[in-house]
Protein backbone atom coordinates (compact mmCIF):
# COMPACT_ATOMS: atom_id res chain seq x y z
CA UNK A 1 0.00 0.00 0.00
CA UNK A 2 1.40 3.70 -1.10
CA UNK A 3 2.45 5.48 1.62
CA UNK A 4 1.26 8.77 0.28
CA UNK A 5 -2.60 7.90 1.11
CA UNK A 6 -4.51 10.88 2.12
CA UNK A 7 -5.63 10.62 6.19
CA UNK A 8 -8.98 10.67 4.15
CA UNK A 9 -8.50 7.43 1.94
CA UNK A 10 -7.36 5.41 5.31
CA UNK A 11 -9.91 6.20 7.30
CA UNK A 12 -12.39 5.37 4.74
CA UNK A 13 -10.28 1.86 4.55
CA UNK A 14 -10.39 1.38 7.86
CA UNK A 15 -14.25 1.92 7.98
CA UNK A 16 -14.21 -0.86 5.35
CA UNK A 17 -12.19 -3.19 7.41
CA UNK A 18 -9.03 -3.05 6.09
CA UNK A 19 -6.19 -3.51 8.60
CA UNK A 20 -3.35 -2.69 7.24
CA UNK A 21 -5.29 0.97 6.85
CA UNK A 22 -5.31 0.81 10.81
CA UNK A 23 -1.59 -0.38 11.05
CA UNK A 24 -1.30 2.61 8.64
CA UNK A 25 -2.59 5.17 10.68
CA UNK A 26 -0.88 4.31 13.72
CA UNK A 27 2.55 4.15 11.97
CA UNK A 28 1.94 7.85 11.33
CA UNK A 29 0.39 9.21 13.79
CA UNK A 30 1.88 7.41 16.91
CA UNK A 31 4.54 9.88 17.77
CA UNK A 32 2.06 12.67 17.50
CA UNK A 33 0.08 10.59 20.07
CA UNK A 34 2.51 9.90 22.12
CA UNK A 35 4.17 13.15 22.18
CA UNK A 36 0.77 14.97 23.03
CA UNK A 37 -0.18 12.10 25.72
CA UNK A 38 3.39 12.44 27.34
CA UNK A 39 3.15 16.24 27.94
CA UNK A 40 -0.57 15.72 29.49
CA UNK A 41 0.37 12.46 31.73
CA UNK A 42 4.01 13.86 32.65
CA UNK A 43 5.43 9.90 32.78
CA UNK A 44 6.39 7.99 29.86
CA UNK A 45 5.02 4.40 30.97
CA UNK A 46 1.86 6.27 31.43
CA UNK A 47 1.57 7.66 28.06
CA UNK A 48 2.51 4.82 26.42
CA UNK A 49 -0.85 3.45 28.40
CA UNK A 50 -2.67 6.52 27.26
CA UNK A 51 -1.22 6.33 23.58
CA UNK A 52 -2.21 2.49 23.27
CA UNK A 53 -5.96 3.51 24.36
CA UNK A 54 -6.56 6.04 22.36
CA UNK A 55 -5.73 4.67 19.35
CA UNK A 56 -8.16 1.64 20.60
CA UNK A 57 -10.51 3.71 21.11
CA UNK A 58 -10.29 6.06 18.13
CA UNK A 59 -10.87 2.53 16.38
CA UNK A 60 -13.59 1.69 18.08
CA UNK A 61 -15.66 4.97 16.89
CA UNK A 62 -14.60 4.91 13.77
CA UNK A 63 -17.73 3.90 11.90
CA UNK A 64 -19.27 7.36 14.06
CA UNK A 65 -16.17 9.41 12.39
CA UNK A 66 -18.30 11.36 9.55
CA UNK A 67 -14.57 13.17 8.57
CA UNK A 68 -16.36 16.83 9.57
CA UNK A 69 -13.19 17.81 10.72
CA UNK A 70 -9.80 16.28 10.53
CA UNK A 71 -9.01 12.90 11.67
CA UNK A 72 -5.99 14.34 13.57
CA UNK A 73 -8.38 16.48 15.67
CA UNK A 74 -10.35 13.62 16.11
CA UNK A 75 -7.28 12.00 17.25
CA UNK A 76 -5.74 14.39 19.50
CA UNK A 77 -9.22 14.68 21.41
CA UNK A 78 -9.65 11.43 21.90
CA UNK A 79 -5.66 11.90 23.69
CA UNK A 80 -6.83 14.55 25.63
CA UNK A 81 -10.12 12.79 26.94
CA UNK A 82 -8.24 9.87 27.72
CA UNK A 83 -5.64 11.53 29.37
CA UNK A 84 -7.95 13.23 31.39
CA UNK A 85 -9.80 9.96 32.40
CA UNK A 86 -5.86 8.16 33.19
CA UNK A 87 -5.76 11.16 35.76
CA UNK A 88 -8.76 11.18 36.89
CA UNK A 89 -7.99 7.79 38.06
CA UNK A 90 -5.50 8.41 39.76
CA UNK A 91 -6.16 11.28 41.56
CA UNK A 92 -10.34 11.81 41.31
CA UNK A 93 -10.28 15.42 42.68
CA UNK A 94 -8.75 16.55 39.36
CA UNK A 95 -11.42 19.01 37.49
CA UNK A 96 -9.29 19.80 34.65
CA UNK A 97 -5.60 19.81 33.40
CA UNK A 98 -5.51 23.55 34.10
CA UNK A 99 -2.50 25.33 36.18
CA UNK A 100 -4.73 28.34 37.56
CA UNK A 101 -3.11 27.73 40.75
CA UNK A 102 -0.01 28.88 39.44
CA UNK A 103 -0.07 32.99 38.75
CA UNK A 104 2.47 33.95 36.14
CA UNK A 105 5.13 36.69 37.12
CA UNK A 106 7.02 38.49 34.75
CA UNK A 107 10.45 39.78 35.89
CA UNK A 108 10.48 42.53 33.01
CA UNK A 109 8.16 42.66 30.46
CA UNK A 110 11.08 43.76 28.69
CA UNK A 111 13.57 40.84 28.85
CA UNK A 112 14.68 39.14 25.24
CA UNK A 113 12.85 35.91 25.04
CA UNK A 114 14.70 33.16 27.14
CA UNK A 115 15.45 30.57 24.59
CA UNK A 116 16.62 32.72 21.66
CA UNK A 117 20.54 32.34 22.46
CA UNK A 118 20.85 28.71 22.67
CA UNK A 119 22.25 26.41 20.19
CA UNK A 120 19.68 24.55 18.38
CA UNK A 121 20.21 21.28 20.33
CA UNK A 122 20.58 22.78 23.75
CA UNK A 123 17.33 24.84 22.82
CA UNK A 124 15.42 21.94 22.28
CA UNK A 125 16.84 19.76 25.13
CA UNK A 126 16.02 22.50 27.76
CA UNK A 127 12.65 23.76 25.87
CA UNK A 128 11.02 20.00 26.34
CA UNK A 129 12.66 20.31 29.97
CA UNK A 130 11.01 23.54 30.46
CA UNK A 131 7.37 22.56 28.95
CA UNK A 132 7.42 19.31 30.99
CA UNK A 133 7.53 21.38 34.02
CA UNK A 134 4.45 23.45 33.00
CA UNK A 135 1.21 22.02 33.96
CA UNK A 136 -1.00 19.19 31.19
CA UNK A 137 -3.00 21.94 30.00
CA UNK A 138 -0.24 24.56 29.05
CA UNK A 139 2.00 21.60 27.72
CA UNK A 140 -0.68 20.45 25.93
CA UNK A 141 -1.52 23.80 24.24
CA UNK A 142 1.58 24.76 23.45
CA UNK A 143 2.75 21.71 21.73
CA UNK A 144 -0.82 21.96 19.79
CA UNK A 145 -0.37 25.17 18.22
CA UNK A 146 3.81 25.54 18.20
CA UNK A 147 5.00 22.01 17.34
CA UNK A 148 1.76 20.56 15.90
CA UNK A 149 0.88 24.07 14.16
CA UNK A 150 -2.96 22.89 14.39
CA UNK A 151 -5.27 26.23 14.54
CA UNK A 152 -6.72 28.07 17.33
CA UNK A 153 -10.43 26.34 16.42
CA UNK A 154 -8.80 22.55 16.02
CA UNK A 155 -7.14 23.52 19.30
CA UNK A 156 -10.60 24.56 20.54
CA UNK A 157 -12.25 20.76 19.33
CA UNK A 158 -9.64 19.20 21.12
CA UNK A 159 -9.72 20.56 24.01
CA UNK A 160 -13.16 21.54 24.53
CA UNK A 161 -12.12 25.28 25.15
CA UNK A 162 -13.53 28.94 23.17
CA UNK A 163 -12.34 30.98 21.00
CA UNK A 164 -11.32 33.66 24.13
CA UNK A 165 -10.33 31.00 26.55
CA UNK A 166 -7.95 28.93 23.86
CA UNK A 167 -6.27 32.61 23.26
CA UNK A 168 -5.88 33.24 26.69
CA UNK A 169 -4.77 29.90 27.36
CA UNK A 170 -1.69 30.02 24.93
CA UNK A 171 -0.59 33.33 26.27
CA UNK A 172 -0.59 32.63 29.92
CA UNK A 173 1.45 28.78 28.48
CA UNK A 174 3.96 31.02 27.03
CA UNK A 175 4.10 33.10 29.79
CA UNK A 176 4.55 30.56 32.43
CA UNK A 177 7.04 28.87 29.82
CA UNK A 178 9.30 32.22 29.98
CA UNK A 179 8.85 32.26 33.93
CA UNK A 180 10.39 28.76 33.92
CA UNK A 181 13.23 28.78 31.23
CA UNK A 182 14.21 32.20 33.33
CA UNK A 183 14.23 30.87 37.00
CA UNK A 184 15.01 27.53 36.55
CA UNK A 185 17.18 26.99 33.08
CA UNK A 186 18.82 30.72 33.57
CA UNK A 187 22.53 28.96 33.62
CA UNK A 188 21.65 27.04 30.52
CA UNK A 189 20.47 30.38 28.96
CA UNK A 190 22.74 32.57 30.07
CA UNK B 1 -0.58 56.31 13.08
CA UNK B 2 -2.37 56.83 16.16
CA UNK B 3 0.31 58.67 18.68
CA UNK B 4 -1.62 56.84 21.91
CA UNK B 5 -0.51 53.00 19.99
CA UNK B 6 1.27 51.21 22.14
CA UNK B 7 3.31 47.43 21.61
CA UNK B 8 3.09 45.30 23.98
CA UNK B 9 4.49 41.81 24.17
CA UNK B 10 2.05 39.59 23.94
CA UNK B 11 0.49 42.34 21.14
CA UNK B 12 3.27 41.15 19.20
CA UNK B 13 3.05 37.33 19.96
CA UNK B 14 -0.88 37.72 18.47
CA UNK B 15 0.89 39.58 15.63
CA UNK B 16 3.42 36.34 14.97
CA UNK B 17 0.98 33.91 15.72
CA UNK B 18 -1.63 35.64 13.19
CA UNK B 19 -4.44 36.71 15.43
CA UNK B 20 -4.76 40.05 14.88
CA UNK B 21 -7.49 41.61 12.52
CA UNK B 22 -6.22 43.45 9.54
CA UNK B 23 -6.89 46.70 10.64
CA UNK B 24 -4.87 45.32 13.62
CA UNK B 25 -2.26 44.44 11.71
CA UNK B 26 -2.00 47.09 9.76
CA UNK B 27 -1.50 49.43 12.86
CA UNK B 28 1.60 47.26 14.12
CA UNK B 29 3.23 47.24 10.59
CA UNK B 30 3.49 51.00 11.11
CA UNK B 31 4.89 50.43 14.52
CA UNK B 32 7.49 48.21 13.72
CA UNK B 33 8.65 50.22 10.73
CA UNK B 34 8.93 53.38 13.64
CA UNK B 35 10.40 51.48 15.91
CA UNK B 36 13.15 48.91 14.83
CA UNK B 37 13.63 47.82 18.33
CA UNK B 38 10.56 45.88 18.19
CA UNK B 39 11.39 44.81 14.80
CA UNK B 40 14.38 42.88 16.80
CA UNK B 41 12.17 41.77 19.35
CA UNK B 42 9.54 40.30 16.43
CA UNK B 43 12.49 38.88 15.02
CA UNK B 44 13.45 37.14 18.34
CA UNK B 45 9.49 35.99 18.69
CA UNK B 46 9.67 34.54 15.23
CA UNK B 47 12.74 32.75 16.23
CA UNK B 48 11.17 31.36 19.64
CA UNK B 49 8.46 30.25 17.35
CA UNK B 50 10.69 28.19 15.08
CA UNK B 51 12.38 26.58 18.05
CA UNK B 52 8.92 25.34 18.68
CA UNK B 53 8.31 24.01 15.77
CA UNK B 54 11.86 22.30 15.71
CA UNK B 55 10.79 19.83 18.64
CA UNK B 56 11.80 16.85 17.72
CA UNK B 57 8.91 14.38 18.91
CA UNK B 58 8.86 11.94 21.39
CA UNK B 59 9.17 8.42 20.61
CA UNK B 60 7.35 5.57 21.75
CA UNK B 61 9.00 2.14 22.90
CA UNK B 62 9.94 0.31 19.60
CA UNK B 63 7.18 -1.92 18.41
CA UNK B 64 4.43 0.07 19.90
CA UNK B 65 2.92 0.35 17.03
CA UNK B 66 2.30 -3.83 16.76
CA UNK B 67 1.25 -3.82 20.26
CA UNK B 68 -1.67 -1.37 19.25
CA UNK B 69 -2.67 -3.88 16.19
CA UNK B 70 -2.38 -6.75 18.41
CA UNK B 71 -4.54 -5.42 21.03
CA UNK B 72 -7.06 -4.34 18.45
CA UNK B 73 -6.99 -7.52 16.75
CA UNK B 74 -7.91 -9.45 19.99
CA UNK B 75 -10.44 -6.80 20.55
CA UNK B 76 -11.99 -7.37 17.19
CA UNK B 77 -11.85 -11.14 17.55
CA UNK B 78 -13.38 -11.03 21.21
CA UNK B 79 -16.28 -8.67 20.17
CA UNK B 80 -16.76 -11.18 17.11
CA UNK B 81 -17.05 -14.38 19.71
CA UNK B 82 -19.64 -12.29 22.06
CA UNK B 83 -21.88 -11.68 19.44
CA UNK B 84 -22.63 -15.29 19.59
CA UNK B 85 -21.50 -16.32 16.07
CA UNK B 86 -20.97 -19.29 16.92
CA UNK B 87 -24.27 -19.77 18.68
CA UNK B 88 -26.58 -20.06 15.46
CA UNK B 89 -24.00 -22.88 14.19
CA UNK B 90 -26.65 -25.68 15.15
CA UNK B 91 -29.33 -24.78 13.27
CA UNK B 92 -27.48 -25.25 10.15
CA UNK B 93 -25.79 -28.51 11.44
CA UNK B 94 -29.51 -29.49 12.31
CA UNK B 95 -31.09 -28.79 8.87
CA UNK B 96 -28.35 -30.39 7.03
CA UNK B 97 -28.14 -33.94 9.37
CA UNK B 98 -31.72 -34.02 8.60
CA UNK B 99 -31.39 -33.60 5.07
CA UNK B 100 -28.86 -35.72 4.81
CA UNK B 101 -30.44 -38.57 6.54
CA UNK B 102 -33.57 -38.40 4.26
CA UNK B 103 -31.20 -38.53 1.21
CA UNK B 104 -29.43 -41.47 2.51
CA UNK B 105 -32.60 -42.61 3.50
CA UNK B 106 -33.88 -42.66 0.27
CA UNK B 107 -31.07 -44.04 -1.92
CA UNK B 108 -31.16 -46.75 0.73
CA UNK B 109 -34.55 -47.89 -0.84
CA UNK B 110 -34.42 -46.98 -3.60
CA UNK B 111 -31.07 -49.45 -4.16
CA UNK B 112 -32.99 -52.14 -2.12
CA UNK B 113 -36.19 -51.93 -4.77
CA UNK B 114 -33.61 -51.80 -7.61
CA UNK B 115 -31.17 -55.14 -6.38
CA UNK B 116 -31.54 -58.23 -8.63
CA UNK B 117 -33.82 -60.83 -7.85
CA UNK B 118 -30.90 -62.96 -7.75
CA UNK B 119 -27.48 -62.31 -6.31
CA UNK B 120 -24.57 -63.61 -5.75
CA UNK B 121 -24.56 -63.71 -2.09
CA UNK B 122 -28.11 -64.38 -0.13
CA UNK B 123 -29.21 -60.92 1.75
CA UNK B 124 -31.06 -60.89 4.52
CA UNK B 125 -34.90 -60.50 4.17
CA UNK B 126 -35.68 -56.78 5.00
CA UNK B 127 -39.09 -56.03 4.61
CA UNK B 128 -39.27 -53.01 2.60
CA UNK B 129 -42.35 -51.12 2.66
CA UNK B 130 -43.06 -50.42 -1.05
CA UNK B 131 -43.40 -45.87 -1.42
CA UNK B 132 -45.13 -44.61 -4.16
CA UNK B 133 -42.57 -41.97 -4.93
CA UNK B 134 -44.52 -40.02 -7.52
CA UNK B 135 -47.63 -39.77 -4.70
CA UNK B 136 -44.67 -38.85 -2.20
CA UNK B 137 -42.81 -36.39 -4.50
CA UNK B 138 -46.03 -35.01 -6.59
CA UNK B 139 -47.12 -33.46 -3.38
CA UNK B 140 -47.27 -29.96 -3.22
CA UNK B 141 -46.81 -28.94 -0.39
CA UNK B 142 -43.64 -31.54 0.51
CA UNK B 143 -42.23 -29.78 -2.86
CA UNK B 144 -42.97 -26.20 -1.52
CA UNK B 145 -41.16 -27.63 1.79
CA UNK B 146 -37.93 -29.16 0.14
CA UNK B 147 -37.80 -25.61 -1.63
CA UNK B 148 -37.97 -23.69 1.21
CA UNK B 149 -35.19 -25.54 3.76
CA UNK B 150 -33.16 -25.92 0.73
CA UNK B 151 -33.29 -22.49 0.51
CA UNK B 152 -33.01 -21.53 4.07
CA UNK B 153 -30.09 -23.83 3.86
CA UNK B 154 -28.15 -22.08 0.93
CA UNK B 155 -28.79 -18.76 2.95
CA UNK B 156 -27.39 -19.48 6.09
CA UNK B 157 -24.05 -20.91 4.20
CA UNK B 158 -23.65 -17.72 2.35
CA UNK B 159 -24.49 -16.00 5.80
CA UNK B 160 -21.73 -18.24 6.95
CA UNK B 161 -19.22 -17.08 4.48
CA UNK B 162 -19.53 -13.81 4.52
CA UNK B 163 -19.16 -13.66 7.91
CA UNK B 164 -16.24 -15.42 8.22
CA UNK B 165 -14.38 -13.13 5.45
CA UNK B 166 -15.28 -10.16 7.08
CA UNK B 167 -13.60 -11.45 10.62
CA UNK B 168 -10.88 -12.95 7.98
CA UNK B 169 -10.49 -9.17 6.57
CA UNK B 170 -10.60 -7.75 10.38
CA UNK B 171 -7.89 -10.40 11.67
CA UNK B 172 -5.28 -9.89 8.68
CA UNK B 173 -2.66 -8.15 10.16
CA UNK B 174 -1.23 -7.30 6.76
CA UNK B 175 -1.82 -7.39 3.46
Amino acid sequence: MSATLSDETLVQQAQAGRQSAFAMLVKRYEQYAFTLALRFVKNREDAHEVAQDSFLRAFRYLPDFRGDAKFTTWLYKIVYSTSLNFLRKQNPDIQSLDDDARPVHLKDEGTPDASAGLERHDRNITLQKAISLLSPDDAGIITLFYLYENSLEEICEVMGLTMTNAKTKLCRARQRLKVILEEKFAHEIA
Amino acid sequence: MENNFLLTDDLLWDYADGFLTAEEKTRVDAYLRQHPEWRERLDAVLAEKRAFHAMPLEKPRPGFSDKVMAAWAAETHAAYSASGGKGKDWIVYLISAVMGLFICAAFVVAGMQAAPAQLPVELPKVAVYQYEWENIFGNQALQYGLFFVLALITLKFVEKYLEQRKMLERLKIQE
